[in-house]
């Protein structure tokens, strides 16, 4: 069965990138442009993984994640994000974030992250 | 050395007032009207004025002077600037090789002697001047008659002034290089009385981290555009907010301002001449460019500035143990001026001088040029600065900056 994908990046370029590369190997479930429309995408999707970015208005990828483990801690969250500090990581760890790229990536290393996250 | 920004906001001033005689008296000597633009103090290196004055072909006046302070001052002017302000001088014919550069060498000698006479009136001792000696040519050439009294890459505190006339298109600028121990003395003399000095060295620690910054911006313009990017310039300069105005050309430009969050706050200002910008959008797959940025376009700028505002400020928060957040970044088309103008105006209501981070990045085929401006809040990069321990790092050995800079999340998860 394909894996089930949510994307959650405030820019909608990013969004169709990521799209882009996705497509081929996942069925992307839906987009989210903040933290909060991620929480809402993940209960209403229930996605395999969510390729979630840090820096968004509103509710920012950090605290969303926090939610979504709490409420579905099955679900992987990899941080795809363009943020490269050690504080941010150990944040996105805490709130329990299985996988941490960094923008601006290559295909492979999309694929790669999320396929080791599945197994 | 330490300096005191107070003392420093005070010569930056001096050297200001300097240029607005230098103005006065070439308006006296060849009727030209000249205005006099944005005075900085940059922490630079001899070889960056060395880079600097490397473009073109300068025709300078250099001028030692000693007691009060010691030190070189140096006006430089463009070949076809001190071509045309010979012209302007009486009696003088600029197609006479000597006649420009005895022109100019009366320009020179008038000009820096009334900067040095401001000074001494400000510290109220007298300063003794050399002849002036005349030198064309650009780089090192320029300066021969400076060369070997710097080392190469030691920290250099430079004032500089511009002056530009509208109607003739010359612009003249005055560098004032003063003597390190010169100056070291002359900080250590003035009365202090705002908050703690800031360490040049970790002043110079803090450049070299935005030059790992930008090599790591640059980077990721290439990594989306697929082109290849050199780093032509980073700058750090101390002024007054009001004339960051005027460092930068006024032609409209495309970009994305964003607010830093921590230690420190402030701003960081992307910004690409328009065709840079056109040619940029496609080359990011957000479509052509017709006759105005599109939404698809809009977005594929930001993202491109999240990713290089992200390598730009990253490092700093590694090497300084905390954590730099920024806002989404904001699209922006407008006039530099303007653009800077805003931001000038938010910094504003906490400080009068600021510290401007200003660095270049090119691509290698020359089709797109990029405008990074950092303008940290003022008493926050003080904060900063303080954190910053360079003896844990070889200054010289950027691989070791860079590293400290860089984290890996595999190292957390």
């Amino acid at each position: 069965m394909t894996a089930g994908v949510l994307i959650a990046d405030d820019s909608e370029f990013m969004r169709n990138l990521l799209r882009e590369i996705l497509d081929a190997e996942y069925e992307v479930l839906g987009e989210a442009e903040n933290g909060v429309e991620a929480v809402d995408l993940v209960e209403e999707t229930d996605p395999d993984v969510v390729m979630m970015d840090i820096v968004m208005p509103i509710r920012d990828g950090i605290e969303a994640t926090a939610e979504i483990k709490d409420r579905t801690p099955d679900t992987v969250v990899i941080m795809c994000t363009s943020v490269g500090q050690e504080a941010k990581m150990r944040e996105a760890v805490k709130a329990g974030a299985d996988g941490y790229i960094t923008k601006p990536f290559q295909k492979p290393s999309v694929l790669d992250a999320i396929n080791s996250e599945l197994g | 050395m330490n300096i005191n920004l107070q003392t420093l906001g005070t010569f930056n001033q001096l050297v200001h007032d300097g240029a607005e005689q230098a103005a006065a008296d070439l308006q006296q000597l060849a009727g030209i009207t000249p205005s006099v633009e944005a005075t900085r103090t940059d922490l630079s290196t001899y070889a960056d004025v060395v880079e600097e004055l490397s473009s073109e072909e300068f025709v300078a006046v250099t001028i030692r002077f000693e007691n009060g302070l010691s030190g070189r001052a140096i006006l430089v002017f463009e070949r076809s600037a001190a071509e045309t302000l010979t012209d302007h001088l009486q009696g003088r014919d600029a197609a006479n090789e000597s006649a420009v550069s005895e022109g100019i060498q009366e320009v020179g000698n008038i000009l820096l002697s009334g900067f040095i006479d401001g000074w001494a009136d400000h510290l109220g001792r007298p300063i003794d001047i050399s002849p002036p000696t005349v030198t064309a040519g650009s780089g090192e050439s320029l300066l021969e008659t400076v060369e070997g009294e710097y080392d190469s890459d030691s920290p250099l505190l430079s004032f500089t002034s511009s002056l530009r006339t509208a109607a003739d298109d010359i612009t003249g600028t005055v560098f004032l290089f003063p003597e390190r121990e010169s100056l070291k003395q002359l900080l250590s003399e003035r009365d202090v009385n705002d908050a703690a000095p800031i360490s040049l060295k970790n002043l110079q620690m803090f450049k070299a981290m935005t030059q790992v910054g930008t090599e790591r911006a640059s980077e990721n313009v290439t990594m989306m555009t697929g082109t290849e990017t050199s780093v032509d310039v980073s700058r750090v300069s101390f002024l007054p907010i009001e004339q960051t105005v005027s460092l930068i050309d006024d032609r409209p430009y495309v970009g994305v301002v964003t607010g830093l969050n921590g230690v420190p706050s402030g701003y960081l200002l992307i910004l690409f001449d328009e065709q840079s910008a056109c040619r940029l959008v496609e080359q990011l797959g957000a479509g052509v460019y017709e006759s105005e940025f599109e939404p698809a376009h809009r977005s594929a700028i930001e993202e491109l500035g999240n990713i290089m505002t992200s390598g730009f400020i990253d490092g700093w928060a590694n090497v300084l143990g905390t954590s730099i957040t920024h806002t989404p970044p904001e699209f922006i088309h407008d006039f530099a001026p303007a653009i800077m103008d805003r931001l000038a105006a938010e910094l504003a209501v906490d400080q009068e001088y600021v510290f401007l981070f200003d660095s270049s990045i090119e691509t290698t085929d020359n089709a797109i040029s990029c405008e990074i401006f950092a303008l940290p809040n003022e008493a926050e990069l003080r904060a900063a600065l303080e954190e910053l321990d360079p003896k844990t790092m070889d200054l010289d050995e950027e691989s070791s900056l860079a590293a400290a800079m860089e984290a890996d999340p595999d190292e957390f998860l």
